[in-house]
């Protein structure tokens, strides 16, 4: 597979950097980690646009972050939702999903009955 | 989930603390050294595992350089959060202790409210006098007034007179260095007919005195140059103010002929509100200067050069600097004037002076502008004591909180967050009194220009937007004034010694602070009750002077008159007037006079045949009033000598005459002027008898000296006395205010002719002459009585907690045989030093500020010593009485009861 076989769209790589933090505070590599291993490798997400989104998220407010000792004991920078971060999350994944669908549903259509 | 790992807070991240670069750093060694490690399980080789790291993470120089910018930006924020946060936090703790202490609070706001308040006040005044320039002139720093530098006629010493004549105006028009020139003058002039007639302000200003200033009408025009002159001034501006309350504010007003003196006006514009010219008082009509010419029936106001009543102001040509245009105006005026030098009538050497366009800056400010110049000095006074004061209260609360302050300090509140705190509490307090001392502004400056500065032309609130700004100005300084002191000391407090201490340490430090504080209070307050004694004394000499004539139950009234009236029938008609008037209850009786004392005299050439010439008297003079008889005993002036003339004398143009005891023994010496005989106009002419001599009595001004004077009957044609006799004199019982109206009634009712009686207390005319004296004497006591409340309040709160934090110490003493007597001795010595070097350094303080002070104080040295010995002694009575509760409670220490509290 190609490195731009998938082109992510910033708004969605927000999304699922938001929904990987869901279930608890996470560094960097684990946010990156997740994301590979949730979709078996299928975005190939640089990890460097991850890191970006998730300073940037930090700016806005939506992402805190912490020094924390990772399983390890190596000292690494945590990240955790804020509630607005939170909000975000909710609201974003709502209205990827009603994209999603209106996607699914022209994909549904069998070629034949094609616009007339 | 396996990948969430065991999470561990170390420590929160410190927005001051923490570097944003090396926190990226740190956080991508982590990232690339698990997933080298995660690769190399995975079976890869260390350099492979290091190239596929690289790999997936993308062009790490771009994304590093990105995730810095983004880092910077958050740093920035976060920091600005954690002020934010902190100072809120500050508040709240801030808040919370105030709420703990209400008192405390209470008296802090209370002693800035009234402090603040009081400057707010005395800024509203001295803005709208000294700071602001006249309303509605543009650039108004480039306008100045043109004044002639000459010795007065009056006086006889050099001064600045702003006064001058309409031809020496002319002579300045053709000035090359003046870009343009105006002149005004102004009178009282009778607006309508019959009973709604009403007296109003008028100014009468040439066409380009509008321009000139640059100020444009509410609605219509200005008069133009084509109606100001001799034949065509007839068209009138009203004030706002004027149009909005006897007009309704209606544009149908434009074009309305209005009655106004002797002449008949269209209004063709309506001024914008608050427009007066340049002066200070306000203006009810704008009229053409020619319009002054019909008023007054003669032509000579506009020609004559011995018609001294307008005034200039002009604009410097941008090409010339002011000296040339000093010079140039002095050569125009000496040159119009010229014939008038080469008679000896003119003094050569006078010169024109370029003069502020602030009226209060300049010659002719009345004295009570110069006493609100010095108020405001004293209202800063004032406000240095209360912060004084308060810092005293913060310095004393600050000693009980040290174990708070230590503790604080030892959790690690650094020592400038801490100070930050204790100088926000101040400024909080400082707001709280600053808001309530907008309220005081509000209510002082309503009673400052009702009461003593009535003459000016106010804006509509006391407080307004620069009022507003002063006042939050000044309380943000007050708060870091007074609390500098007690945050520096209170942020320095060491936790060991606090907590060693308890609450009875640093009696001796903070003592002495608080000892300089009320040194300073009592000082102030000295110099501010030495400024009251000083004005009440003036007060009192000048309510003492004896004026001879009794102003208190008098009536003046005069009446305005429609057509050409011969002197005898004007005589006649006040005549009448008197019949009407003497029968109203409450007149005991009235009279007629061709002089009004503190507003008109006449002289006329004087002989006495013994004499070769005339003594010139002290006070001026002699001056002459023709009257009814009984005028005398209806003003109140005492007979000392002889009789004064009779009904029938005055009816039979008798030449008799009655003089004051100045006159006759500046003229005849000890001999008695009974008999004696004098002539008036013309050395040739028959002589008038001396029958009485009566007190001497004011008549120009109430501090003037006593002019000489003679009274004489109406009805000698030659002296033309009787054309003035409008003035009628009336002496009541009781309130003189209630017989007003009557008389006004009566007057108005006398002749269809009469366009208007103008009736009021004869004081109205004397009050103003005093009423800087009384502005200087009430505000000075009342700050200065303020004052001294604070500062009592301060040596007591100082005292009492000094006594309270040395219970320890005092119940030793006692324990050791102290008697009570000492005890009570020890605390009150302490009082009184205080005091005494407080006073000590006040009056030289006093001394040396009352040289300045000198000229607006009558009849009073400043240095009166019964005023700066009263003053010490009141001031040593209250550091007693301030310190005798506190004594009191010391001297009763239980030692028992003192050593167990501990």
């Amino acid at each position: 597979m190609s490195r731009d076989s998938m082109n992510l769209l910033q708004g969605t790589l927000d999304i699922l950097v938001l929904k990987a933090l869901a279930f608890g505070p996470l560094h960097g590599y684990g946010v990156a980690r997740w994301i590979r291993e949730t979709t078996d490798d299928a975005l190939q997400i640089e990890e460097g646009a991850l890191y970006t989104a998730l300073h940037r998220m930090q700016r806005r407010g939506w992402l805190e972050s912490d020094w924390g000792l990772s399983e390890n004991n190596r000292k690494a920078k945590y990240y955790s939702l804020s509630p607005t971060g939170r909000k975000q999350l909710r609201s974003g994944a709502q209205s990827w999903s009603r994209y999603a669908e209106a996607v699914f549903k022209i994909l549904r259509v069998p070629e034949g009955e094609g616009a007339s | 989930m396996r990948f969430i790992p065991r999470f561990r807070r170390i420590f929160r991240l410190s927005a001051f603390l923490s570097d944003p670069e090396s926190d990226l750093e740190d956080e991508l060694q982590f990232h690339f050294r698990e997933t080298e490690e995660e690769l190399l399980a995975s079976g890869l080789s260390r350099s492979e595992a290091r190239e596929e790291s690289r790999r997936r993470f993308g062009d790490l120089g771009r994304y590093r350089t990105e995730l810095n910018q983004i880092d910077r930006k958050t740093a920035t924020r976060s920091r600005r959060l954690a002020i934010l946060e902190a100072m809120s936090q500050d508040l709240a703790y801030t808040l919370r202790g105030m709420r703990r202490a209400p008192g405390f609070t209470v008296a802090v706001a209370l002693t800035l409210a009234l402090g603040i308040g009081a400057n707010a006040t005395m800024f509203g005044v001295i803005d709208r006098l000294l700071l602001s320039p006249p309303a509605h002139v543009v650039d108004a720093d480039g306008v100045v007034r043109l004044q002639i530098h000459r010795v007065s006629p009056f006086t006889g010493e050099p001064a600045v007179m702003q006064v001058m004549t309409f031809p020496d105006y002319m002579d300045f028009t053709s000035a090359g260095t003046l870009s343009s020139v105006a002149a005004f003058g102004s009178e009282t002039v009778i607006l309508g007919r019959g009973d709604d007639a009403i007296r109003v302000e008028a100014l009468f200003g040439t066409a380009s005195f509008y321009p000139l200033l640059g100020v444009s009408p509410a609605l219509g025009r200005f008069p133009s140059e084509l109606e100001d002159t001799p034949n065509s001034a007839e068209v009138v501006v009203l004030s706002h103010g004027l149009w909005k309350t006897r007009y309704g504010g209606s544009r149908e007003v434009i074009g309305r002929t209005l009655s106004i003196g002797d002449g008949m006006y269209t209004v063709v514009g309506v001024a914008p509100e608050g427009f007066n010219g340049v002066d200070l008082d306000p203006v009810d009509l704008f009229l053409p200067i020619h319009a002054y010419t019909v008023q007054s029936d003669t032509d000579r106001w506009i020609d004559g050069r011995g018609y001294w009543w307008i005034r200039a102001v002009a604009r410097v040509s941008p090409s010339s600097s002011r000296v040339a245009a000093t010079e140039e105006a002095t050569a125009l005026h000496l040159n119009g004037r010229r014939d008038l030098i080469e008679e000896g009538r003119y003094q050569e050497d006078a010169r024109i002076v370029l003069g502020s366009i602030k009226a209060a800056l300049g010659p002719n400010a009345p004295g009570e502008i110069q006493v609100a110049r010095w108020l405001a000095g004293v209202t800063l006074i004032v406000l240095l004591i209360a912060c004084a004061n308060v810092a005293n209260l913060l310095l004393a609360r600050g000693a009980r909180r040290r174990r708070e302050l230590g503790i604080r300090g030892a959790l690690g509140i650094s020592r400038r967050r801490l100070m930050g705190q204790l100088l926000l509490e101040s400024c909080i307090l400082a707001l709280f009194g600053g808001t309530l001392g907008l309220a005081v502004a509000y209510w002082g400056g309503e009673l400052m220009r009702a009461v003593f500065l009535p003459s000016v032309a106010w804006p509509s609130s006391p407080v307004d937007g620069r009022v507003l700004l002063f006042t939050l100005a000044l309380a943000g300084g007050t708060g870091l004034l007074a609390g500098i002191a007690p945050a520096f000391r209170g942020s320095r407090s060491g936790v060991v010694e606090a907590l060693k201490e308890g609450g009875r340490g640093g009696t001796r430090r903070t003592s002495g602070g608080q000892s300089v504080l009320l040194i300073v209070q009592a000082a102030l307050s000295v110099v501010l009750l030495v400024g009251a004694g000083l004005f009440v004394r003036s007060l009192g000499q000048v309510n003492s002077l004896d004026l001879g004539l009794e102003p208190d139950g008098l009536v003046l009234a005069t009446m305005e008159l429609d057509g050409d009236w011969e002197p005898e029938a004007v005589l006649a008609l006040g005549q009448r007037g008197l019949d009407r008037i003497e029968p109203l209850p409450g007149v005991l009786s009235a009279s007629l006079s061709s002089g009004i004392p503190f507003w008109s005299m006449s002289a006329f050439e004087f002989f006495v045949p013994e004499l070769d010439s005339i003594p010139a008297p002290r006070g001026m003079g002699p001056f002459v009033t023709a009257s009814s008889p009984g005028h005398l005993s209806t003003l109140g002036i005492q007979l000392k000598e002889g009789r004064l003339f009779t009904e029938q004398e005055a009816s039979a143009g008798a030449r008799v005459a009655v003089v004051t005891e100045n006159m006759a023994r500046g003229l005849w010496g000890s001999e008695s002027a009974i008999g004696r005989c004098f002539m008036v106009q013309d050395r040739e002419s028959s002589c008038w008898e001396v029958i009485g001599i009566v007190e001497d009595s004011r008549l120009s001004g109430v501090t003037e000296d006593e002019p000489w004077q003679y009274f004489i009957p109406f009805g000698d044609p030659s002296l033309e006395l009787g054309m003035n006799s409008r003035a009628m004199f009336v002496r009541t019982r009781g309130d003189p205010r209630e017989v007003l109206a009557p008389i006004r009634h009566e007057l108005r009712n006398l002749d269809p002719s009469v366009r208007f009686a103008h009736v009021r207390l004869h004081r109205d005319l004397i009050d103003p002459e005093i009423r800087a004296w009384k502005l200087g004497a009430t505000m000075f006591t009342l700050f200065g009585v303020l004052a001294l409340l604070v500062a009592m309040v301060g040596l007591y709160s100082v005292m009492a907690f000094n006594v309270a934090r040395r219970t320890r110490e005092l119940g030793v003493r006692s324990a050791m045989g102290a008697s009570r007597g000492r005890l009570l001795g020890m605390v009150l010595r302490q009082a009184v030093g205080v005091a005494g070097v407080g006073v000590a350094v006040g009056m030289g303080a006093a001394l040396m500020a009352s040289n300045s002070l000198g000229p607006l104080l009558f009849d009073t040295s400043p240095r009166d010593p019964i005023v700066l010995g009263g003053v010490a002694i009141s001031l040593l009575v209250v550091s007693l009485l301030a310190s005798a509760f506190p004594a009191w409670t010391a001297a009763r220490t239980d030692p028992m009861g003192a050593l167990r509290t501990e």
